[in-house]
């Protein structure tokens, strides 16, 4: 396996991390605790002050 | 490219980072892929599985307020998009089942009316389900959880029903083709071994000595227990997978153990049972009348007329007495009891037995021994008994009984049953073999494996284990025939052969709050007086109904069930219940942590009721409630009709800011998302009276005051002060008791009430900080090396923090954090840039007539449940130029997709339709496999037939399949009209310009040059550093500002970037990749290209001239003048000083927005000033100090003797030649506060720079309401801005303190980094198109274009044309629609292809 960079955590914050090193070319592995990526994030039903929804 | 699909991503899911070693940049990773039970490379994530899994568990997404099932997939949209089961571990009940029957598992499907299931299920582990569900001992229900709530499930009763239940199913033609095994002696667990050697394939004899099989179970049970129907269902099913039985067949009498051998059977099995019977040893023994129990049950079973006597003594307490003696009942004794030497605590028979036997009028003497038996003329008349006390207990745990001295007394009875026991006698066997036995005359066999001292020859039961269980015996057989199975197979007998200490531990067991006591149900018995009277059997068995309530009882302790329901219905045969974790060794440059939070359980703040009152929430669980796909569908789950408006309340700072929580912070969304959700609950009910109660709003972010604003607008009430208790009311209402704003007791009624609980460190935090070898702070986030400098980089070189994981932040601020460690964690992966590959693929030649090949997914149930697929793909088949059409159960499985291709090869396929799901899916999979084979990707198109099909009309099946046979012929119309499309690429510059050297520019300067590329920063002024150079110190470091920003400059050129001051900017032109800027120093003009630009132009301070007394009073001076008095010294003579907030911000001065920094640096001031002896009040509008560490320095400045003093409106300065009080209207009490001052400082807000304008129609950046630079998106874009290559960062974008102006700067590193990695920039080749001979040079595409991608150029002489920059074009459209002549068209989506559909719809 080439070697990469390691983010721990898939929240949106991790998420974003993995995005912009994989942008740059880099290799990267994503480790997330829980069975998917989102974190809390995924649960918010709409964000201030957008009011997007996260879906 | 999302991340699921990025190429350079590997996501490890459902794991964990167990280790790491080793520095930046070669750190080793140790990763545990936690099972999932689920193979996700073969899951197509269908969602077929939990349709028939039958265990419902809390949902933790939907944060436990509703269930999901075992087997699951977080949200619809997950990503990966893969189920998983979480399994807890084994549940007691098939823990401490000594065959490991899965009673959970068919409990559960009894549950679902599964009954048939449920036996399948129950024989995998245990071919005696009709035996087992009356005799056994049920060790399982001992250890039942549900005991704990009330009493446990009658496990053995459920075992049995469905065992009577359901017809005995044989298995379809079992093929036996493996090597013979004899198995000698046919009771449960000679049967057993058979049965599960059968199963394997293996060809076993059983030999049992007598003319019948089934052991104790045929001989010497009685039948009013089992019935040999019953018995005879259990043999019958054995029998039917191809055991065969020889009765009549005795080993060491008819056969013996080399014969077998010789006969070519390669293993054997000895069950041979324990049948001598033990007696007393006491005298009067041999007096007729005296029998032995199993003895007297073969005959008794047997032969009803089997003479009886009329008192009749059964001495012993198993099983085997009880059944005795309710045998000399049934046969007549007048009186039949039973003595027994310990007392019924000890009593090891079954307590339900024992509970009929009582019923059927038998006496039990307890704590009694017999001594001596006595009779006449040879008969036996009485028998002496001692009495008997416990001592302690013995070695088989139970109290041993003490004879008491001189207590014995006699009894008249005519027959006495012993009933003590039986052992096991092998010893007839060693005449033959040398077979190694125990002290006890049973085999010595090795424990794991149960082979005897013999190789070969296998041993289990009451041979083994002397007199014991039926279930024990059942189990013995199982673990044999896995042992035969391996010794023929010569594989490790003994590898993972120890039982797993797997038992689900008691707290992971989910019991609800709230539930509901139920007994256990009781199952009908014949009536004792009628009973005593036959052999019919007692228990009559549960009903349908019966059994179903008592299987609901259960409280699914494991989790999943592992009754394999999912199994049989998975497609694509993903699910492996047996998976075991693995791990994963990593080689990495660098660490970003990025864990999150979690929630402050509210249970701690008791006086709020959380969980004991119905409608007190948290906010993250409104959060999921008002979600349309939350556990309620968007409403209050209230529990009562609501006859006014809904009133409702939220409670801030829950936890947060609380020492009594020892949460020392701010949590820095709370605010926010009470006002959001305040805006919600006005949506769902515009009633509503909804009140918030506070401490400080904290509304400091971009938007935020107007959000705020908004909500007061609609109504929401804010009262400052926390509530001290909730009280629930009769009616249910929730009564907040607080003090009003006059320090007055007072109390309001609520339906709901929302508790905003803090955000603490996620849970595991401390033991990653461990793995890593970082430290957390005293708050227990991960710690930064300084929160205002550095704050993304941990304690240790090459490991990176950001997000929440450092402290509570909002989204905006996690995201710019994010791509800020990105940029960082890049510096330690230098030469390890992933090589780029192209191949070279041979391209088909698609100029010849279409031939289209359609390609229709079942897209497993969720298409072809509702449409007919077959019929659609006969359909396309009848279409024109459709060459080929076929259906697959999902087409974007790697295998299809591979079938796909050879497709294209075989039919000469230049055009592709796939009827499927949505295009935002799977497109570009699709696409992806034309590509591979040379195909242009653009002469695809998918017809949605499962969104917008069979998800919408699954009621109506055969319009759904004619809808999807229209969509079909709609795809294949446009597919025919498509053309192939190319990308185009453009070559970039790698140069990068920032715009503005203060502290942001500056660091973002740094970054880019560390990551390898030119940077030149242009500023305007003559000295860099912005605003920070004047500052006297930052908190918390309290470095000077100057010095932070010469050690930045010194960085900066040090590593070769050039620094521009005095330099102005007059032009920039070009897009991405290719930008020209024109910069003038001096009058002197120059001009340079660069491939991306950086707004970091900062803002400007809030001038108060004309107000305040800011002319009148020399003492009337800035905050930023503060600093500077501070560094050169002008405060010796002051005593006491007035900060005045908000002086410009929040709506004052036209400012709209709260300025963010001037709370933090006002009480950072005041602790300098305070600690130097001088008086401090701060005047202000809410303390809004959210920063890390800053809520410490807030309370600090508290403890200091700082005054904070609250108002509202104009403050006025009064004095004479000097400023010397300062009046304002409190905001707290009723009347205007002077306070004596010899120093005012107006806390300045931050405004958007002067030439912020002039800069906006530059770059073409536009500006948002309150003038600061708008980004791309207020969360996930909040650096970049609308014009690609443009980014920006800090102050310029709105006000920011420094450490999330460093943060956005190494943010926007990252992006210009990722943009200019490459050496072309692609282009999306779906751009708009002029058609010059129709375009009149209106313009009106140009004014609509967001993208500034077209002008107007003059063709000829005053005759203009529209021109379409390709590299700007986003391909969105607006031009096409705006356009009256029709002259422009968007490539892919072209007039003619859209009228094509359109035409094959209407026709």
């Amino acid at each position: 396996m080439p070697k990469g960079a390691l983010v721990v955590g898939g929240g949106v914050a991790g998420v974003q991390s993995a995005l912009d090193l994989a942008n740059a070319g880099f290799k990267v592995f994503l480790v997330e605790r829980g069975p998917c990526l989102g974190g809390r994030t995924s649960q918010i039903h709409k964000i201030f002050t957008s009011m997007d929804c996260t879906g | 490219m999302d991340v699921g699909r990025h190429p350079n991503i590997e996501i490890f899911a459902n794991s964990e980072v167990v280790g790491v070693e080793g520095e930046a940049p070669d750190f080793k990773v140790k990763v545990r892929r936690k099972s999932t039970f689920v193979d996700w490379d073969k899951c197509t994530g269908c969602g077929e599985c939990p349709t028939v899994c039958p265990v419902h568990v809390n949902d933790e997404f939907q944060l436990d307020l509703s269930k999901r099932e075992a087997i699951y997939r977080r949200y619809p949209q997950a990503v990966p998009n893969k189920f998983l089961i979480d399994k807890k571990g084994s549940p007691p009940c098939r823990y401490s089942c000594p065959a490991g029957v899965n009673a959970q598992g068919y409990i559960a499907l009894i549950s679902q009316g599964k009954y048939k299931e449920a036996l399948e299920l129950e024989r995998r582990d245990n071919p005696f389900p009709a035996v087992c569900g009356r005799v056994c001992t049920h060790p399982c229900e001992s250890d039942c959880k549900r005991k704990d709530v009330d009493e446990p499930l009658a496990i053995a009763q459920l075992k049995r029903f469905i065992s009577d239940r359901e017809p005995q199913l044989s298995p379809a033609n079992p093929a036996l083709d493996k090597e013979k095994v004899a198995v000698v002696g046919a009771g449960p667990a000679g049967l057993s071994a058979a049965y599960f050697l059968a199963k394997r394939g293996y060809r076993p004899t059983v030999f049992e000595a007598t003319d019948h099989p089934g052991g104790l179970l045929y001989w010497a049970i009685p039948r009013f227990r089992l019935p040999e129907a019953a018995l005879m269902r259990d043999l019958d099913h054995i029998k039917s997978w191809g055991v065969e039985v020889r009765t009549g067949a005795a080993l060491g009498k008819d056969f013996g153990i080399k014969d077998l051998f010789k006969q070519d059977y390669k293993a054997i099995f000895l069950g041979l049972g324990a049948a001598k019977e033990k007696s007393m040893g006491i005298d009067g023994e041999d007096l007729q009348g005296v029998v032995l129990c199993v003895q007297f049950l073969n005959k008794a079973v047997h032969d009803p007329q089997t003479p009886v006597g009329k008192r009749v003594a059964v001495v012993g307490g198993g099983n085997s007495a009880v059944d005795a003696v309710r045998t000399a009942v049934r046969l007549g004794a007048e009186e039949a009891f039973i003595v027994y030497r310990r007392s019924r605590q000890e009593m090891p028979a079954n307590e339900e037995e024992i509970v009929e036997a009582e019923k059927e009028g038998v006496k039990i003497h307890y704590l009694t021994n017999p001594t001596k038996i006595f009779g006449k003329d040879g008969k036996v008349t009485g028998m002496e008994c001692i009495k008997m006390k416990l001592g302690e207990p013995d070695s088989s745990g139970r109290r041993k009984p003490i004879p008491i001295e001189g207590s014995e007394f006699t009894m008249n009875i005519d027959m006495v049953i012993m009933a003590i026991g039986q052992a096991a006698d092998v010893s007839f066997l060693t005449k033959e073999e040398n077979f190694e036995l125990t002290r006890w005359g049973t085999f010595a066999v090795d424990p794991d494996t149960l082979q005897t001292s013999i190789p070969g020859i296998f041993a289990g039961g009451d041979a083994v284990t002397g007199p014991a269980t039926v279930i024990e015996a059942i189990a013995a057989g199982k673990e044999a025939a896995e042992s035969i199975d391996r010794y023929i197979r010569g594989v490790d007998p003994k590898e993972n052969r120890k039982k797993k200490d797997d038992r689900v531990r008691d707290e992971d067991i989910e019991i609800p709050d709230d539930i509901q006591i139920q007994k256990r149900t009781a199952m009908p018995m014949l009536d004792p007086e009628k009973a005593k009277k036959n052999f019919e059997e007692v228990g009559q068995g549960f009903s349908d109904e019966q059994a179903r309530k008592e299987s609901n009882r259960c409280l699914s302790c494991a989790g999943c069930s592992e009754c394999l329901e999912c199994v049989k219905v998975c497609e694509p045969n993903a699910i492996v219940h047996e998976m075991v974790d693995e791990y994963v060794d990593l080689d990495v440059g660098s660490i970003i942590v990025t864990t999150g939070v979690d929630y402050l359980d509210p249970t701690e703040a008791s006086e709020y009721g959380y969980k004991r009152f119905k409608n007190v929430y948290t906010s993250f669980e409104i959060e999921r409630i008002m979600s349309e796909d939350g556990p309620t569908a968007g409403k209050l789950p209230l529990g009562k009709e609501l006859t006014e408006p809904l009133s409702f309340a939220f409670i801030q700072c829950v936890g947060s800011r609380n020492m009594r929580h020892d949460i020392n912070y701010c949590s820095r969304i709370c605010c926010m998302n009470t006002i959001k959700d305040s805006l919600v609950l006005k949506e769902h009910y515009p009633d509503a009276n909804i009140v918030v109660f506070y401490i400080d709003i904290r509304a400091f972010g971009k938007g935020f005051e107007e959000f705020y604003n908004r909500s007061l607008e609609k109504g929401v009430k804010y009262i400052k002060g926390k509530p001290s208790k909730i009280i629930e009311d009769d009616q249910g209402s929730l009564v907040i008791h607080y003090e009003d704003e006059d320090g007055h007791s007072n109390k309001m009624l609520f339906d709901a009430v929302c508790l905003s609980s803090a955000l603490i460190p996620s849970k595991g935090c401390k033991d990653l900080a461990e793995v890593l070898g970082v430290d957390t702070d005293e708050d227990g986030f991960f710690k930064n090396t300084e929160p205002a400098i550095m704050p993304l980089e941990s304690t240790k070189k090459g490991i990176l923090v950001c997000g929440c994981a450092t402290g509570p932040k909002d989204i905006t601020d996690s995201i710019a954090e994010a791509s800020g460690a990105a940029v960082k964690a890049a510096c330690f992966l230098e030469g390890h840039e992933l090589p780029i590959e192209k191949k070279e693929i041979e391209q088909v030649d698609v100029s010849g007539p279409p031939r289209v090949g359609v390609f229709v997914c079942h897209c497993g149930p969720n298409i072809s449940k509702v449409v007919d697929v077959k019929a659609v793909v006969e359909y396309a088949k009848t279409l024109p130029d459709v060459v080929f059409a076929e259906d697959y159960a999902f087409a974007c499985s790697e295998t299809a997709q591979h079938q796909i291709q050879e497709r294209i090869a075989e039919y000469k396929l230049n055009r592709v339709v796939v009827a499927a799901c949505t295009p935002k899916t799977h497109e570009i999979s699709f696409q992806d496999s034309l590509t591979a084979v040379g195909l242009n990707p653009y002469l695809f198109d998918i017809a949605n037939i499962r969104n917008q099909c069979s998800w919408v009309h699954q009621k109506e099946p055969e319009k759904a399949t004619e809808k999807a046979r229209e969509l079909v012929r709609m795809s294949v119309a446009r597919v025919r009209k498509l053309g192939p499309l190319f990308m185009k690429e453009l070559s970039v510059n790698r140069d990068v310009a920032i715009i503005g050297a203060g502290i942001t520019g500056l660091r973002c300067g740094i970054d880019l040059l560390q990551r390898g590329y030119k940077v030149k920063i242009i500023e305007k002024k003559e000295v860099s550093g912005g605003l920070v150079r004047h500052l006297s110190s930052i908190y918390p470091s309290f470095r000077a500002g100057k010095d932070i920003i010469e050690k930045l400059i010194k960085e900066f050129t040090g590593a070769g970037g050039e620094l521009l001051t005095s330099t102005e900017l007059v032009d920039v032109t070009g897009y991405v990749g290719n930008f020209g800027v024109k910069v003038k120093r001096d009058a002197k003009e120059s001009e340079f290209t660069v491939g991306a630009i950086v707004l970091a132009t900062g803002s400007e301070l809030y001038d108060p001239a004309g107000r305040l007394g800011r002319d009148r009073f020399p003492n009337v001076i800035t905050n930023m003048e503060l600093e500077e008095k501070i560094l050169s010294g002008g405060i010796e003579d002051v005593k006491s000083v007035a900060f005045l907030q908000c002086i410009g911000s929040r709506g004052d001065g036209n400012n709209p927005g709260c300025s963010r920094y001037c709370c933090q640096a006002a009480i950072k001031e005041a602790i300098y000033l305070k600690e130097r002896g001088i008086d401090v009040a701060i005047l202000n509008r809410g303390v809004r100090v959210y920063s890390k560490g800053a809520e410490r320095m807030y309370r600090k400045a508290r403890e200091l003797g700082v005054l904070f003093l609250p108002y509202e409106g104009e403050p006025e300065i009064s004095g004479t030649d000097k400023a010397q009080a300062v009046t304002v209207p409190s905001s707290d009490i009723d009347a205007d506060i002077t306070i004596p001052v010899d120093l005012v400082v107006l806390s300045v807000g931050m405004v958007p720079a002067a030439d912020s304008g002039h800069l906006s129609e530059v770059f073409k950046v536009p500006r948002g309401p309150d003038k600061f630079f708008l980004e791309r998106h207020s969360k996930f874009g909040p650096v970049e801005t609308t014009v690609e290559g443009v980014f920006l960062c800090g102050c310029c974008q709105f006000p920011q303190d420094i450490g999330d102006s460093i943060s956005q700067a190494s943010a926007v590193a990252s992006k210009v980094a990722a943009l200019l990695s490459r050496d072309k920039i692609t282009l999306a080749p779906i751009t708009s198109t002029v058609i010059e001979e129709y375009c009149r040079g209106c313009g009106r595409c140009a004014e609509v274009c967001e993208f500034h991608a077209i002008e107007l150029v003059e063709k000829e002489k005053g005759v203009f044309t529209a021109k379409v920059n390709e590299a700007l074009c986003k391909g969105c459209g607006t031009c096409v629609a705006a356009c009256p002549t029709g002259a422009i068209d968007l490539r892919h989506f072209r007039s003619e292809q859209i009228e094509a559909q359109l035409e094959a719809l209407f026709g």
